[in-house]
């Protein structure tokens, strides 16, 4: 038991460092590698609650694909003028600064204090039930019975960002002929 | 067999698919054409099927589809706001030397696919694919125009802004798995009814009332509304106005009527103070607007607030009013937008003074104008008349006086902006003399929907009982 | 419940070892830092300019595709695992979700987008 308390620690500390670390990175490209390890975090959150699939796939999607994607499209923007940006006036005197920290940061910490006392005093409904031998397989089967319908149109999600991206980047003399 | 229901939407599918191989494999010059007759005939079949699929009302694929009347409306307005639209985008990307037009149509069916599912799912999980169907195609779409910069604008503002909503949205989805361990609406609005209305509760439907006003534009939540519509291809912005913005209602009902039904006193309050903030920051500040995109954007943004009206009464009258309001106000703005693209394909600034004179150059698209206008103010003998009416009698039934009076003062404030317009049409020199070429199927467009408008202001009365038919409770 | 001890145990080696190697480096070797040696390595050559240069937008195609044939992986995979009691149904619900996608594909192709510049 304690030792799940640890390794929950750890992995919350590993996920809200690396997330701190992404906003206040001084280089864009810095903040996504923060953003991987956060997303690694994550994963082995999952992995603490018996979601082995789900964690797999926060690997594999998110560190693998989303933070490639992310750091291409950092490196496609004009990343002198975000570095020096940052760099000229640092992340706590911007959170310091009236015009853009301080509004927000008391919003977003009266939000955080509003839920955090509402899951406090909760009723929920989830209550322990006994672990999955086998995640993959019961995920398959809801997958292809219950949540038929979501599946088959989330394939058309996809497919509507690829041509969106296409139309969106490709160049003139790109087009097919 | 359990598919026949949704054969439409099979249909709807099938060319989606088909439409982008045309586009890459057709070779010839006239792409646009090619691809707006394919669009036409897809949507038509998709019609059509809808009309001789045998009707059936239920839950199906294990609860993830409510198919009942409200669907069946839903379903059927969406491809006719597609037909509208792909009639009006062909000469549009003509005119822009839009780089690709033939993606825009495929787009632009995926975003109609996205909305039919929003308005008959029965889960939440359907209810956002759908909603993320939907807002996707949209930011394709308001970024169609790359050589426009704001064009870009648009993408990028209805994108960020889409993608926060998306996120507020999925959180308050998340908290009711988490207090209900269910995501379908049946179970929850069971739950619920045992539970009462803990705190957590009321927060996870706040964040519902976010997620979904940003998508409506309701006021505290519209910012991202005016520089979209401004800034998107126009039939995108026709689009814009009706067609998501139906969806984002049809899916508030879905998600309060069905899964919340034991909080309808909380999110009905929640309504009423949205639909008076909505309407009437929309309605006074697009009398200060000079582009007419902005200015419709603000008037949506003020319908919006007139819609919500009809949850504020929390009845099923309110939702019957709704559904009628929705109707009359879709038919109508596609038909002003189809002005606003006649003009924009020739003036090409949209600017309030490009309408000076209309009357003269185009006598038919001005007196047209003028029965949108009037049918959007809420004159009688239009299609917006009844609308108004009916939520303005569910209001009163729910003991909303006020929400009602409040709705008709802004019905009376909107005239002075619609009045703006038909001024400059009527009674100031025009800037550029001879009549306006119009093309065939933006004439089409204009005469289909002033007939709807004016049909529907006369006989409301079977379309009315039809719809009262289908929404019947129980 | 499949125990995860195992990979923390080889993840706390991995993390540590090459810690213990690099660490064990940096205090036996030699410091002497020079301008040649604190340039980046690029095979030999003078390194020109700045290394963040923008990349051109094929790139960012690239990855995108890639996500989506990811994700497409991942909702592959417990399929594969059940397949078998699916039967026929299952095969062709995966079937039509593997088709629309190969449309997709056959659409980046012919937009010539998988083609390198």
């Amino acid at each position: 038991m304690n030792l799940q308390l640890l390794a929950f620690m750890i992995l919350s500390l590993v996920t809200l460092g690396a997330a701190f670390k992404v906003i206040t990175a001084r280089f864009i490209t810095h903040a996504a590698l923060y953003l991987a390890l956060s997303f690694v975090g994550v994963a082995g959150l999952f992995l603490l609650l018996n979601a082995d699939f789900l964690a797999a796939v926060q690997l594999l999607v998110y560190v693998g694909a989303i933070t490639t994607m992310l750091i291409f499209a950092v490196m496609l923007s004009q990343v002198e003028e975000i570095r020096q940006g940052a760099a000229e006036e640092g992340f706590w005197r911007r959170i310091l600064s009236a015009r853009f920290g301080v509004i927000p940061l008391a919003v977003a910490a009266a939000l955080a204090g509003v839920i955090l006392y509402l899951y406090r005093f909760a009723n929920w409904k989830a209550v322990p039930v006994a672990p999955d031998p086998n995640t993959t397989r019961s995920i398959g089967q809801a997958m292809f019975t219950t949540y038929l319908i979501p599946f088959e149109v989330a394939s058309l999600v996809l497919l509507v960002a690829m041509i969106g991206a296409i139309v969106l980047t490709m160049k003139k003399e790109d087009r097919s002929r | 067999m359990s598919y026949l229901p949704i054969l439409p939407e099979i249909v709807l599918t099938a060319a989606i698919l088909f439409l982008t191989l045309v586009v890459v494999f057709y070779q010839g010059e006239n792409r646009n054409g090619v691809m707006m007759t394919g669009t036409i005939f897809g949507l038509s079949v998709t019609l059509l099927t809808l009309a001789f699929v045998p009707p059936f009302a239920g839950y199906l694929f294990s609860g993830m589809l409510t198919l009942d009347g409200m669907a069946f409306f839903f379903r059927w307005l969406f491809p006719a706001v597609g037909l509208f639209v792909a009639f009006m985008a062909r000469e549009f990307l003509e005119v822009k030397k839009a780089e690709n037009p033939g993606e825009f149509y495929v787009i632009l069916l995926l975003a109609i696919l996205g909305m039919m599912l929003m308005a008959s799912s029965g889960d939440l999980i359907t209810i956002y694919l759908g909603l993320e169907l939907t807002s996707i195609s949209s930011y394709i779409l308001a970024g169609y125009l790359r050589e426009d910069p704001k064009s870009g604008e648009a993408a990028i503002k209805y994108f960020l802004m889409g993608a926060l909503a998306s996120g507020v949205l999925l959180f308050g989805m998340s908290l009711f798995y988490g207090l209900t361990g269910a995501t379908n609406l049946v179970s929850i609005s069971g739950i619920l009814h045992q539970v009462g209305a803990p705190p957590l509760v009321l927060a996870a439907m706040v964040f519902l009332i976010i997620g979904l006003g940003f998508k409506v534009a309701a006021v505290p939540f519209h910012m991202w509304a005016p520089d979209a519509y401004e800034g998107a291809p126009t039939p995108v912005t026709a689009f814009f106005s009706v067609g998501p913005k139906a969806a984002a209602f049809a899916a508030i009902i879905r998600v309060f009527t069905d899964g919340l039904s034991s909080l309808v006193w909380e999110w009905s309050l929640a309504f009423a103070v949205l639909a008076l903030i909505t309407m009437t920051l929309g309605n006074l500040t697009a009398l200060w607007q000079k582009n007419v995109k902005r200015m419709l954007a603000y008037s949506s943004i003020a319908h919006a607030g007139y819609i919500m009206v009809g949850l504020a009464a929390g009845t099923w009258q309110g939702t019957v009013a709704m559904l009628l309001y929705l109707l009359a106000y879709v038919f109508t703005n596609l038909g002003i937008f189809a002005v606003v693209t006649a003009l924009g394909n020739r003036e090409g600034k949209d600017e309030l003074t490009d309408f000076t004179g209309l009357s003269q150059r185009s006598p038919y698209l001005a007196a047209a104008l003028v029965v949108f206008f009037l049918s959007l103010i809420g004159i009688p003998f239009t299609a917006g008349f009844f609308g108004k009416f009916l939520l303005f009698g569910a209001a009163v039934q729910s003991g909303l006086v006020w929400l009602a009076l409040v709705m008709a003062v802004n019905s009376a404030i909107s005239v002075g902006y619609y009045y703006t317009v038909v001024r400059n049409m009527y009674l100031v020199a025009p800037k550029n003399k001879g009549a306006l070429p119009v093309a065939g199927e933006l004439k089409l467009v204009v005469t289909v929907a002033l007939l709807v408008t004016l049909i529907l202001g006369l006989f409301f009365e079977p379309v009315l009982g039809r719809l009262v038919a289908f929404t019947l409770p129980g | 419940m499949v125990n995860f001890v195992d990979l923390t145990v080889f993840l706390a080696i991995g993390i540590l070892l090459p810690a213990a190697m690099m660490g064990a480096g940096a205090l036996l070797r030699p410091q002497r830092p020079g301008k040649v040696k604190l340039e980046p390595y690029e095979c030999g050559e003078i390194p020109v300019g700045d290394a963040r240069i923008r990349y051109h937008i094929r790139y960012y195609i690239f990855a995108l595709v890639f996500v989506v044939f990811d994700v497409e992986t991942v909702f592959l995979y417990p399929w594969a695992v059940i397949w078998k009691s699916l039967g026929l149904f299952g095969f062709v619900e995966m079937m039509i979700f593997l088709g629309i996608l190969v449309i997709g594909l056959i659409y980046a192709w012919k937009k010539r987008v998988l083609e390198w510049i």
